[in-house]
């Protein structure tokens, strides 16, 4: 799979080829279906993508952990140190996980033990992998509850999660899991559940973070504006694949599927007076058995016979984007071309 | 947690008093006192006139009421109208021996239930799980007497006959052999034996499918991933996130229960003939004592206001969330 | 007490669940076919309310095993029972004294007892009043505690800690004590026993449904169909109750087993239903405790039809829980 980094720095974590499939009542749902990218030191990569896209469980595939009954890899590789993730014994990625990987989820108020202190809790995560004495472990959890800017950390942290805001709570699973300053940190919506005010303070947190630690980042959201002031690289996945990769600037700039053209659109911006938003109507395929063709040709305005018979290949477009769509490389392929102009053109190529 | 405490005694306290007042119409309904004095051919005719006095059967029922509750309060309950004994020594025993058999029977019947429902959610669909299960259904699906009875059979007579010993190879009835004096550690535990089996079976049955429904919740948690995503031990993960939680119902019902059982052995006690709280019941019932009918009903119910009070406290002392409720 | 949902109502209600498919996937990975569109929501597809189908349920139901297996011994039960003037070999209280104590054999199958009744008719006859009690006593049951439950749970605040009051009050009385106590007061007949049995079975149920109702309250759909102004009593019937029917049915039938239970330790200690009357299988097995060791089938056959009929409803109540589970995966 081609990459848009090649000749930068080696990839921190390489992930090829991905499959996980979950089973459920209906069928075996193929929920990442052959997904692919690279990630590089310090770098912020968002992936982006509806509900159901197949996002949250590219990340869960990484650390293995996915539901233990029903979901599994089926196949591909997750490359991390020079070794596949996937393959690992039990023992040897219970190491990787929050050391080297770790993960912040969406709610803080269930992501944590609701019975439990929240500094025992971190303190844990030290104790996992350090040979620490408990109490050493207790103090690193009130400096690290400091470092993500939780006032009075020290009686804070002998606080459960119920008696947290929303903010702080997030604030102090991001400072669990910064706690061994992991290579990589997996962050699976972190702002969704917040305020509007109160998730840019969690993303500068985050970026501070970065910075400070030299970490990599994957930011998983369907939030594009967020992702707009946070990610260097953006990656949009649709029903269980990867479907456009670009650096976030050129991803503003130039997007190239017309899944992509539809998230921007259907985003309200400040900057902007319409009386309407324009969502994307219908709803994306079903995984159990997945469409030939194109995934996205069923909602899509632009789509042709081609669409629906032969599925596009993840292929590089123009300068550095890649992207799978029939006509991506077109030189008026953008959010402004009419599906009717486009239609007639293809017909003028025939005449 | 103060004022948690606080508010949950102060809701106690009037629902003793409302209890107390259906207690003591039941009571009379059941075993009229006047009805009883006259109809009893064995009370003499100045223990009769006595025991008007005692029980105020001129005054009218408000007074007998408050009469007997402010009694109770104070610890004493009077005299029998049937054995002349005073009441609190043949109640005192009654409710010690049923707590011991609770006791002995709930405490390992508890850790039993709890480790098997742990084992049963985590290792859920094994042949493990489904034959725990078969055991929890059959255990709260047989009626209790009916398993007494076979127990009974079993012990007493059968196991005996077919072992080639002269039955009864444990014994199924009373506290002592008969005639048996004094206390005996040994003896007393053989006495205990059956009837806590029974006791048993069911604590368990039900208990092992409480841990496991409970566990099975706990484990769906989202704390339980982020914990796996820290590179928490698997084993750590169950117990200290995953039984730490789930115990939480599973031990704040197991209070309420205890309580229960301290009025709700009758059963058994009345099959093994073991001489507790709940054959107490029953043979005042039978009999129409009164004045050991009211005191015991009186007794079972503060007991079992007491265990929910405890166990509310035990539910705000385990979960933080709920202290301020 | 606020908003409370007590955990350990959850906890009584799963409980004898033989599986539980855990939650952990995200919903929005399925396309649902089931899933239906509130009319009373004017947005397209913003609510969604998904009502399991009675078809789903159904084939989820006949992949439990056990559970099918208990259908079908329950449904002979109770077929014995509703036919048994015409197919019971003798009278219920047909006595034939010479025949009085014989074992099982060829003239009277599961033997007789003192009085040279069948053992086998009466058990049929007696199965006759066990299960009418059960089932009549479960949907008294049903109604009460829903409603309670229902009541409590969405109207919330005063009347809710009132209502929870009450029922934990009599949730703490010794069941078997204040049952006892009540039989005693009310007498001895078939609809004395159902009353009191229903009076103080009810409780468990309501705080079950209690819990459910705050759940489901939480969830957008009520709170958009309060917005929209819908009355309560819409609101309760068009959105609640579908949603809380399987969680009644499941509930309902184990009821029934426990009141079959009920039944037979009352009639057995004499405090249930008159046995000169009519026989229920715990009266005949109260009425024949001595001779446990002399004709043991007159315990043995009562009282292993009161346990194969509980412990199949018990496993067809465990049926449909799993099949009702609205959660999706595979055993």
């Amino acid at each position: 799979m081609p990459s848009l980094m090649e000749g930068a720095a080696d990839p921190v974590l390489s992930v090829r080829d991905l499959h996980t499939t979950i089973d459920t009542e209906n069928g075996t749902i193929h929920a990442v279906d052959g997904v692919s990218f690279d990630l590089y030191p310090r770098e912020v990569l968002a992936i982006v993508g509806e509900s159901g896209c197949g996002k949250s469980m590219t990340a869960l595939s990484i650390l293995g952990l996915l539901p233990k009954r029903a979901g599994r890899i089926e196949g591909g590789q997750v490359m991390f140190g020079g070794r596949d993730l996937t393959k690992l014994p039990k023992r040897a990625l219970r190491r990787v996980r929050g050391d080297q990987i770790a993960m912040i989820f969406q709610d803080a108020l269930t992501g944590l033990n609701p019975v439990h202190r929240v500094g025992d809790q971190i303190a844990e995560m030290i104790l996992a992998h350090r040979d620490l004495s408990k109490r050493k472990a207790r103090e690193r959890a009130v400096e690290l509850l400091d470092l993500v800017g939780i006032p009075n950390p020290a009686h804070r942290a002998r606080n459960y999660v119920h008696e947290f805001s929303g903010g702080m709570r997030q604030r102090a699973m991001i400072a669990m899991a910064i706690a061994l300053e992991p290579d990589i940190l997996i962050a699976d919506e972190p702002t969704t559940a917040l305020d509007v005010t109160v998730q840019a303070q969690v993303m500068d947190l985050l970026l501070r973070l970065r910075e400070q630690l030299g970490m990599a980042i994957i930011l998983i959201t369907h939030d594009l504006g967020m992702v707009a002031g946070a990610a260097d690289r953006v990656m949009v996945m649709y029903a269980g694949r990867k479907i456009e990769e670009q650096g976030i600037l050129q991803l503003f700039a130039n997007p190239r599927h017309p899944y992509t053209w539809g998230l921007l659109g259907s985003m309200p911006r400040a900057d902007e007076i319409t009386d309407r938003l324009s969502p994307i109507h219908g709803a994306p395929p079903s995984l159990i058995a997945p469409p030939v063709g194109c995934r996205f040709a069923p909602r899509c305005k632009y789509a042709q016979d081609v669409c629906r018979t032969d599925e596009p290949p993840l292929r590089r477009v123009g300068d550095g984007a890649l992207a799978s769509c029939h006509f991506a490389d077109r030189p008026d392929w953008t959010p402004e071309l009419s599906p009717a102009d486009f239609a007639e053109e293809l017909q003028g190529v025939d005449e | 947690m103060l004022r948690y405490t606080l508010k949950r005694i102060l809701i106690a306290i009037p629902t003793l008093f409302v209890i107390s007042i259906a207690v003591f119409w039941a009571a009379r309904e059941i075993a009229s006192p006047e009805g009883q004095l006259a109809l009893n051919p064995r009370i003499s005719t100045e223990d009769r006139i006595r025991f008007r006095e005692a029980l105020g059967l001129d005054k009218s029922q408000l007074e007998q009421y408050t009469s007997w509750l402010g009694n109770f309060v104070q610890g004493d309950l009077g005299e029998s109208l049937i054995s002349r004994e005073q009441v609190w020594d043949v109640i005192q025993p009654a409710l010690a021996n049923t707590l011991v058999l609770v006791v002995f029977a709930a405490g390992w019947s508890l850790l039993i239930g709890i480790t098997v429902g742990t084992i049963s959610a985590v290792r859920r669909g094994t042949f493990f799980d489904h034959a725990t299960t078969g055991f929890a259904f059959f255990g709260f699906s047989v009626p209790t007497f009916w398993m007494a009875l076979m127990v009974q059979l079993f012990f007493g007579l059968y196991l005996a006959n077919w072992l080639g010993v002269t039955p009864p190879l444990l014994p199924t009835a009373g506290l002592y052999p008969p005639g048996h004096q004094g206390f005996d550690v040994l003896l007393r535990f053989k006495y205990l034996l059956l009837p806590s089996l029974v006791l048993a079976v069911q604590l368990v049955a039900v208990y092992s499918r409480y841990m496991r429904a409970s566990m099975l919740e706990v484990l769906n948690s989202d704390y339980i991933r982020t914990a796996r995503s820290k590179g928490v031990g698997e084993t750590q993960v169950i117990v200290r996130h995953g039984v730490r939680t789930a115990l939480i119902p599973v031990t704040t019902q197991f209070a309420v229960d205890i309580g229960a059982l301290v009025g709700g052995l009758i059963i058994t006690e009345q099959i093994f003939q073991y001489p507790g709280m709940g054959k107490l019941f029953l043979d005042a019932l039978f009999s129409g004592d009164y004045v050991i009918l009211l005191p015991s009903m009186m007794i079972v119910a503060t007991a079992v206001i007491l265990a929910n009070l405890g166990a509310d406290l035990l539910y705000a002392r385990l979960d933080p969330r709920i202290r301020y409720v | 007490m606020s908003d409370h949902r007590d955990p350990r109502d959850e906890m009584i209600g799963q409980a004898g669940q033989i599986t539980i498919e855990p939650d952990d996937v995200d919903p929005a990975l399925f396309v649902d076919d089931d899933a239906v569109i509130d009319e009373d929501i004017a947005t397209e597809g913003l609510v969604v309310e998904t009502i399991p189908q009675w078809r789903l349920a159904v084939r989820k139901f006949r992949r439990h095993r056990v559970a099918m297996v208990a259908l079908v011994v329950l449904g002979l039960i109770v077929a014995g029972a509703i036919l048994a003037p015409w197919i019971a070999p003798y009278g219920e209280t047909e006595q034939n004294l010479q025949n009085s104590l014989e074992s099982p054999n060829a003239n009277f199958w599961l033997g007789t007892d003192n009085l040279g009744r069948d053992n086998f008719s009466r058990i049929l006859y007696g199965g006759r009043v066990s299960i009418a009690v059960g089932v009549a006593v479960a949907l008294i049951v049903g109604t009460l505690g829903t409603t309670v439950g229902v009541i409590a749970g969405y109207f919330g605040g005063f009347v809710d800690s009132a209502l929870m009051r009450v029922t934990d009050t009599l949730l703490a009385l010794p069941f078997l004590m204040i049952v006892i106590v009540l039989a005693r007061i009310l007498g001895d007949g078939v609809w004395d026993i159902v009353l009191v049995l229903s009076l103080f079975g009810w409780m468990t149920l309501a705080r079950i449904i209690r819990g459910q109702v705050l759940s489901l309250k939480q969830r957008e759909f009520v709170e958009a169909a309060r917005a929209l102004g819908t009355p309560n009593r819409r609101i309760i019937s068009r959105h609640l109750l579908p949603n809380l029917v399987g969680v009644i049915t499941v509930n309902v039938s184990l009821t029934v087993a426990v009141a079959i239970l009920a039944e037979s330790t009352l009639s057995f200690f004499g405090l249930g239903i008159d046995p000169t009357q009519t026989a229920t299988w715990g009266n005949m097995l109260g009425g024949n405790e001595g001779f446990v060791t002399t004709a043991p089938w007159l315990v043995w056959f009562p009282g292993l039809a009161i346990v194969i009929t509980v412990l199949s409803i018990n496993f067809i109540g465990d049926g449909m829980r799993d099949a009702l589970d609205p959660t999706q995966g595979k055993h």
